[in-house]
């Protein structure tokens, strides 16, 4: 569902449909958010726009453009004739469109039964709330490979089914690979192709929900990544693969031998025929990610992201990562020295920085401009909204912290920085990264 | 395409009975409802989308003093907002009657222009958020 501000593909829809084909059920697997996303890149109200998707603030210049969109999906699906409508929520972010466009299926399709599930449902207690108004028949919570087939074979008492809680699928491994063969991948900025190679993380930082939902980390073996690959590469001929886990180093011994295996098979191809792929990467200290594993990395093309969040040690320690700077400073190095492409994922005015932390940041980015489109790609910086469902969340008492539930409107009584003050060092310290060290910045 | 079209009428003591009548951009009656002795009414009915719905409520008392008040009203699941049923409303409410927002103290006309619309298109053109 709409609006995920991304011009890759979502692999819900088709990690079900595979599940669902496992047993017997047909399905059409839709990603209506490359289209409407296309839309919207293409609009001239982009930020009219994001009112409607993220607060449902209606504007008289976009009524024409919301109304397009919420036609175009709901016809996409109508011409289809479905008897079972499954939408799937990547994010919160997903939640304003799906009720409009549930409002309309409701009118174009009343004997159609809709469905909704995914990570989206579940905040402002949005499942419980749209099924009561009647908009959809049924939610489902959590993993939805094995939970949805027993929904479609009329299974309502499975877990997960109208209800919070929900078991997470034990074996990764068991499942069927995505099958994406109603997508056009060549529709996307990049054809590339969606792999799910862990759920949950090896991590547990307060502000994230990862490690809320999945309790367990689980991951794919490299053989079993690898060989998804292949599968997809034959029947796609895409070769970049977007890894949709938090962690692709969650499983350091599986990580190394994936690696060698995807270095070892670019070696046989053509540069248009080698994998590229794409994914998180947590920092560790030097000694577990010796130069060597970087001489490899640089085999396979690969771009990371690297979950940042702040360099002042003290903030990071606390919200749950533990690698000091020096170990991020060499993990820059590294990547510079063998061309390998990161992503900085920052989060700007964590609750517990300070004023004289804003300037140390700034300060960081200045005496590190020389990784600016050198090894640094690219700096997203994101302001902090707090969670429901997370330990931040949980703990924002024990740390003084008010407003927790208006997501970005929270703030530290301690340091008394109001949301105001936030925004105005998040512009300043994109304006330093970008104008000043000539980082390219998000 | 058709969908429910229902709404709460409230009204004073001293209204004996009020008749509500809603009828389609061909004069074709949906519903024709008398009711007394009672403070407030729900109405149901089935509407055509990409119509004119006119929803006519005489007090026939026609006592001016007197209020009778659309509080709510539905298409189908969605729920108008206060902001579209003022908009609606042929009569707009006077400067004293502010702690009602959709009310009349004579007859009043509620006319739901669906022609040339579609659903969303109605919602949206009206600002009407659908609330959960």
């Amino acid at each position: 569902m709409p609006l995920v501000e991304t011009n890759r593909a979502l692999a819900g829809p088709a990690v079900l449909k595979s599940s669902l084909a496992q047993h017997g059920i047909d399905s059409v697997a839709l990603d209506l958010n490359a289209d409407v996303f296309l839309k919207f890149k293409s609009s001239a109200h982009q930020s009219y726009l994001r009112d409607f998707f993220y607060k449902q603030i209606i504007h008289d210049e976009i009524i024409d453009e919301v109304n397009l969109m919420l036609h175009y999906c709901a016809n996409q699906i109508v011409k289809l004739n479905p008897r079972i409508i499954g939408l799937s929520l990547f994010a919160d972010d997903c939640q304003v469109f799906t009720t409009w466009l549930c409002a309309l299926l409701k009118q174009m399709v009343p004997d159609a039964v809709i469905v909704i599930g995914g990570p989206g449902i579940v905040g402002f207690d949005y499942a419980k709330k749209i099924k009561k108004a009647k908009l959809i028949n049924d939610y489902i919570s959590g993993d939805g490979e094995i939970s949805f087939v027993n929904y479609i074979q009329g299974n309502m008492e499975y877990t997960g089914i109208n209800s919070s809680s929900w078991q997470p699928v034990e074996d990764l491994m068991k499942l069927p690979y995505p099958d994406y063969s109603d997508y056009n991948l060549y529709w996307y900025d990049q054809p590339s192709i969606p792999l799910i190679d862990s759920r949950g993380c090896v991590r547990s930082c307060e502000f994230c929900d990862v490690i809320e939902i999945w309790k367990k980390f689980q991951y794919k073996t490299a053989d079993f990544i690898f060989a998804e690959m292949m599968y997809q590469i034959g029947r796609h001929n895409v070769h970049h693969f977007d890894f949709r886990s938090s962690i692709t180093n969650g499983n350091l011994r599986e990580f190394r031998k994936l690696i060698v295996k995807i270095a070892e098979y670019n070696q046989t191809k053509f540069r248009s025929e080698q994998i590229s792929w794409e994914g998180s990467f947590i920092v560790r200290p030097q000694n577990n990610h010796p130069e060597e594993m970087w001489a490899v990395l640089e085999q396979n093309n690969a771009q990371l992201f690297f979950g940042v969040e702040s360099v002042i040690p003290r903030v990071r320690h606390l919200l749950g990562k533990n690698f000091e700077n020096s170990d991020l400073d060499y993990h820059l190095q590294m990547t510079q020295k063998y061309s390998i492409l990161v992503n900085l994922l920052m989060i700007s005015g964590y609750p517990s920085e300070t004023y004289e932390d804003y300037e140390t940041i700034k300060q960081w980015f200045r005496d590190r401009k020389h990784f600016a489109n050198n090894s640094v790609k690219l700096v997203q910086i994101v302001p902090l909204g707090i969670i429901p469902n997370t330990k931040l969340y949980r703990d924002s008492k024990k740390y003084n912290i008010i407003n927790a539930d208006s997501g970005r409107g929270w703030v530290n009584q301690e340091l008394n920085i109001s949301p105001a003050q936030r925004t105005t060092y998040h512009n300043e310290l994109k304006k330093v990264c970008s104008i000043e060290c000539n980082f390219t910045v998000k | 395409m058709n969908t429910d079209l229902s709404f709460f009428l409230e009204f004073e003591q001293g209204i004996e009975s009020v008749d509500v009548v809603i009828h389609d951009r061909d004069k074709n009656i949906l519903a024709d409802i008398k009711q007394s002795h009672n403070h407030s009414v729900k109405v149901n009915c089935k509407i055509k989308l990409s119509n004119k719905i006119s929803i006519t409520i005489n007090n026939q008392n026609n006592i001016k003093s007197k209020f009778v008040k659309l509080s709510r009203l539905w298409l189908g699941n969605i729920e108008l907002n206060q902001q579209t049923l003022l908009q609606l409303c042929e009569y707009t409410p006077s400067q004293s009657d502010t702690k009602f927002t959709t009310i009349w103290n004579h007859n009043g006309v509620v006319v739901i222009d669906l022609f040339d619309k579609d659903f969303t298109s109605f919602l949206l053109h009206y600002h009407n958020h659908i609330q959960l």
